[in-house]
């Protein structure tokens, strides 16, 4: 599959052109991190974050690519794995007390969420992470989840937002998300 | 002011399509509105919630993406081979039927079984021969001298290097024109299925078997390979030192990717570099730094780039 043929697959909301980027540069882009001292596992996550980067830039409409998609990739996953590095020298150095109580609301906050997003139906699901995540349009959204318009789309997306909402706060008291 | 929709503007912020004017409106609001602004981080909460959920979902996906290691292995997957085992079969398949159709009880020809002719016995040969019963078929040797003989019969239940020893019978020869068992071709090879068993089938020969100048002796290394980019004197020296499962690169690998091509045969592993477009053979180990040798060779440049190319294809 050309570079070409995969843009377009991708703008469509293709997944399978996200697993043949997967299966087709895994070795060349996880050799970035092994051979700078990274981990089999931390390779793969470098090179997972690169290949979501490119996804959502790519299906948003948010792309202009002016190389390969090979070296765009590659320059995605060096910079992913210079963060990683920063990110772990600087917290060698810093003094994590304090923190943890924090850190454990906030995961335990995103925690409900997740399972809250989970109970949602699948077309509420797709709706919203189409939109938030991958930025789709709500044009691309309508024609891809078959509504009748991007009216029908935009009503849904509020009302799942809605339930989402009902969702969360049912289960917690409102002061719990409140900082 | 009473007009602003300021959730739709909670909605522009968290999505980051909020123009500056609106922003500074939005602002200065959730400065004194407090309800806005729990309303705002249960949006948020919301909003990033729905970005992890989505990543978390592409990633098992990717997750679940079956991974190569090594060339054979992605060889072992690729469509193309696929056909191509295919193809082999199919022919095999037929081949063998036909073979066994023409001649269905006995063994292939024994080459090593046949002596040189010295003494023409003519009684014997026409015991051999009876052409009312068999089939004609075309002598698979040098053709007649005279031009009389063109043809030969052959019992089905003799081996098929006999016609050009019959030929001889029916015209005077010399001992010195006898035919040489050694120019008498079978027909066809008995198929061997059995090495169809083995992915090493589908290697190349050159790359497998011989190639003197460039392919390397086979690696014993069974473990993944290291790699390490080392600055390097000169940029444009390309060099490199390969022990311990460790291969380090010098020179300019940085800017442009550079491709590691294995290849497994039963006998061990060659490895071979692949940048800007040029082949590269690997020695192991190589305690001292040495510079890079091209691949010169024209039949394993064209395997290796048939290589590249299947594995790119996946």
């Amino acid at each position: 599959m050309k570079d070409d043929e995969i843009l377009a697959k991708i703008s469509k909301g293709d997944e399978t052109a996200l697993d043949f980027l997967y299966k087709k540069y895994y070795r060349m882009m996880t050799k970035i991190v092994l051979s700078n001292n990274g981990t089999e596992e931390e390779a793969k996550d470098v090179f997972q974050e690169a290949l979501i980067v490119f996804w959502q830039k790519a299906v948003s409409g948010n792309l202009v690519m002016t190389s390969k998609i090979s070296t765009f990739l590659y320059s995605i996953c060096l910079n992913q794995w210079r963060k990683e590095l920063d990110r772990k020298s600087r917290l060698s150095h810093e003094e994590k007390d304090g923190q943890e109580f924090q850190e454990h609301d906030a995961s335990e906050k995103a925690r409900i969420i997740q399972e809250c997003i989970g109970d949602l139906g699948d077309i509420c699901k797709k709706l919203l992470t189409y939109y938030y995540f991958d930025g789709m349009s709500m044009n691309d959204i309508a024609e891809k989840l078959e509504f009748a318009n991007t009216d029908t789309a935009k009503t849904k997306k509020y009302k799942c937002m809605k339930r989402l909402d009902l969702l969360i706060r049912s289960r917690y008291k409102e002061e719990d998300f409140l900082d | 002011m009473s007009n602003i929709n300021y959730k739709e503007l909670i909605e522009q912020q968290l999505t980051g399509t909020i123009s500056d004017g609106n922003k500074t409106i939005l602002e200065s609001k959730l400065a004194s509105d407090f309800s806005l602004r729990d309303e705002m981080n249960s949006q948020s909460g919301m909003i990033n919630g729905l970005k992890e959920f989505r990543k978390a979902e592409l990633k098992t996906r990717l997750n679940n993406v079956p991974i190569e290691v090594g060339v054979l292995g992605t060889l072992g997957q690729s469509a193309l081979v696929k056909v191509g085992a295919t193809i082999g079969s199919t022919i095999l398949f037929v081949g063998g039927m036909y073979y066994f159709s023409i001649n269905p009880f006995n063994d292939s020809p024994q080459m090593e079984a046949l002596t040189p002719i010295t003494v023409i016995d003519e009684s014997a040969s026409k015991e051999i021969v009876a052409p009312e019963e068999l089939p004609v078929v075309a002598a698979p040797t040098e053709p007649s001298t005279n031009g009389k003989v063109t043809s030969s019969t052959v019992s089905e239940n003799k081996p098929l290097v006999k016609p050009s020893v019959i030929a001889l019978v029916e015209e005077p020869v010399s001992e010195s024109q006898v035919p040489v068992v050694e120019e008498v071709a079978p027909a066809f090879q008995k198929p061997q299925i059995v090495e169809f068993d083995s992915d090493d089938e589908f290697e190349p020969e050159t790359i497998d078997s011989s190639n003197p100048s460039d392919a390397s002796e086979p690696l014993e290394i069974n473990k993944p390979i290291d790699i390490e980019l080392k600055s390097a004197e000169s940029l444009d020296k390309l060099q490199y030192q390969f022990y311990e499962e460790r291969l380090y690169l010098y020179g300019n690998f940085g800017e442009v990717p550079y491709e590691i091509i294995e290849i497994n045969s039963k006998s061990g592993k060659r490895i071979y570099l692949y940048h800007q477009d040029v082949y590269y053979t690997l020695s192991y180990p190589t305690d001292k730094v040495k510079d890079l040798e091209k691949v010169t060779n024209e039949e394993l440049l064209k395997e290796l780039t048939i290589f590249r190319e299947i594995k790119a294809l996946n």
